[in-house]
């Protein structure tokens, strides 16, 4: 009212020019002063030199400025924000029709993918399982299990329990055949004793005969009277010619005997040697197979080290393989909120949820601290899927 | 004669991946894929004893904690130890299945070695 009031009683000249000053003066920082200068203006009329038109003007543009300062300028809005506005209404009205078709899509495009993955990690899981078992059916029971590894020690202590006493008993019967052969060059040497005191024997009788002839000639010196002890000269010389027989007898014998004994501690020596030679050639071979034994245990503990590697490598596949649920459950949040979205719309309400309400309402679909961030907002990403295994909670 | 357990489960993986362990440590299973497919089955197996159940928490169409609340309620399992598998680790959802009458809390993603122990030890005679 008072606008047009000053615009029925002043000039649009002077109008227009207390508007442009009155925009100029609606800047903040001047905001201030335009009071000040209203009530300055006011007072023009006391001066009376100045000409009534021009305090008029004055007064007008006093009047503006007193209006610039009570309400809005019309020249703070831009000339084309209406433009703007006019063309994000429109995208608005266009926005939900686009996304009542592209949301049915988006729905079935998500549903697919859970699909595929689920099937996918089922086909994974079932064909880990099955190699786990080829795995525990061939011994290797993963870095927990030690059966396999028991059985390659309990082989080879079976090989060394069975095989080292073999050479042992191989060398203690050649222990006891140096005995026998020691027993055999000591009978050896009795014999040649023997030998020897069957010569001497031979030569007692040689010495009685030679007395025996003594006393058949003191015998006959004596005449009759010697007749007798010429008898008994006689039989002694007889008795010593028999001793000396039996003695040379004996001496051959024992001859014979003596090389007998030579052949047999010879034979014997020799067999000893050749048992020996087996004994070490046997001890060798047991050796060498020990030795394999244990190559062939190292290998195996070494095939068993990698193969429980890989079982466990399996074992965690399979602990792993769980991240398609964790997918699952967060694509099934995702999926339940687009048709929520969805649903929203086809419900064609003029104003939509506010966004920290509707972000309220997602996390009330989460399932898992990794979906809240870390017990953090709606906004929080999905986090890693790889989680350490938790223990068991028994109530 | 092979002991039989109920796995409830809406990840048909999930499901492998338990069946697999249990199977292979000589126990027979049932699989339902939520808590009302579980209940259907245990009406058409009506006679037949299970040992042990194991379920998910959250499934569509029957969560896990109204499937354990349900089949509480049922004489027949009344005393039949029933273990979570779950993702779900707030303090409140293990409340809340320990109220309904679950014996264990296993959290996903699981070693089967140790759901194996925990069932061995829970499990029916």
């Amino acid at each position: 009212m008072l606008e047009s009031f000053i615009e029925k009683t002043v000039s649009p000249a002077v109008v227009r020019a207390g508007q442009r000053l009155a925009a100029a003066l609606a800047a903040p920082s001047l905001k201030r002063a335009v009071p000040m200068l209203a009530i300055a203006c006011a007072a023009l009329p006391l001066f009376s030199h100045v000409g009534v038109l021009e305090i008029a003007a004055l007064a007008g543009v006093a009047l503006c400025s007193s209006l610039a300062v009570l309400r809005p300028p019309r020249v703070a809005e831009p000339p084309d924000v209406g433009g703007d506005c006019a063309r994000v209404d429109a995208a608005s009205s266009e926005l939900k029709p686009l996304l009542e078709s592209v949301l049915p899509v988006w729905l079935r495009h998500v549903a697919s993918v859970k699909s595929q993955t689920e099937e996918a990690v089922t086909q994974l899981v079932i064909s880990f399982s099955s190699i786990n078992k080829q795995f525990e059916a061939a011994g290797f029971v993963g870095s927990h299990g030690g059966s396999a590894r028991g059985a390659t020690i309990s082989l080879l202590t079976l090989c060394e329990r069975q095989l080292s006493p073999v050479v042992s008993s191989m060398s203690r019967i050649l222990e006891g055949k140096a005995t026998l052969v020691n027993s055999v060059n000591s009978l050896a040497l009795a014999t040649r004793d023997l030998r020897e005191m069957a010569t001497d024997v031979g030569l007692i009788a040689a010495h009685t005969n030679i007395l025996a002839i003594n006393a058949a000639i003191e015998a006959a010196h004596a005449g009759d009277r010697g007749r007798g002890f010429a008898v008994i000269a006689k039989e002694i010389r007889s008795l010593s010619q028999t001793s000396a027989d039996s003695g040379k007898r004996i001496a051959e014998r024992m001859l014979q005997v003596e090389a007998m004994m030579k052949d047999t501690v010879a034979a014997a020596e020799h067999a000893a040697e050749e048992d020996q030679a087996t004994i070490d050639l046997s001890g060798s071979v047991v050796q060498n197979v020990l030795t394999h034994v244990r190559a062939l245990g190292e290998n195996a503990e070494a095939m068993l080290a990698q193969g429980n590697i890989i079982r466990d490598d399996t074992d965690n596949l399979l602990i792993n393989l769980q991240f398609q649920d964790r997918v699952s459950q967060i694509i099934s949040v995702i999926d339940g909120d687009l048709l929520r979205l969805q649903r929203t719309l086809q419900a064609g309400e003029e104003t939509l949820p506010a966004p920290q309400q509707w972000l309220a309402d997602l996390e009330q679909q989460y399932t898992m601290n990794d979906q809240r961030g870390g017990g953090g907002t709606a906004t929080g990403t999905a986090g890693a899927t790889t989680q350490a295994v938790e223990e068991v909670e028994f109530f | 004669m092979a002991k039989t357990i109920l796995i409830v489960d809406d990840s048909a993986s999930l499901r492998a991946v338990v069946n697999i362990a249990l199977t292979g440590a000589g126990y027979e299973v049932i699989e339902a894929c939520d808590g009302q497919d579980a209940l259907n089955k245990l009406d058409k197996l009506a006679g037949k004893k299970i040992h042990l159940m194991i379920s998910d928490v959250n499934m569509p169409i029957m969560g896990g904690i109204e499937f354990v609340t349900t089949v509480k309620q049922n004489p027949v399992f009344k005393f039949t130890p029933i273990v979570m598998l779950t993702t779900e680790g707030q303090q409140g959802a293990k409340d809340k299945g320990r109220a309904a009458g679950a014996k264990a809390w296993i959290m996903k993603p699981f070693n089967p070695a140790q759901m194996l122990d925990a069932v061995s030890k829970l499990i029916l005679p």
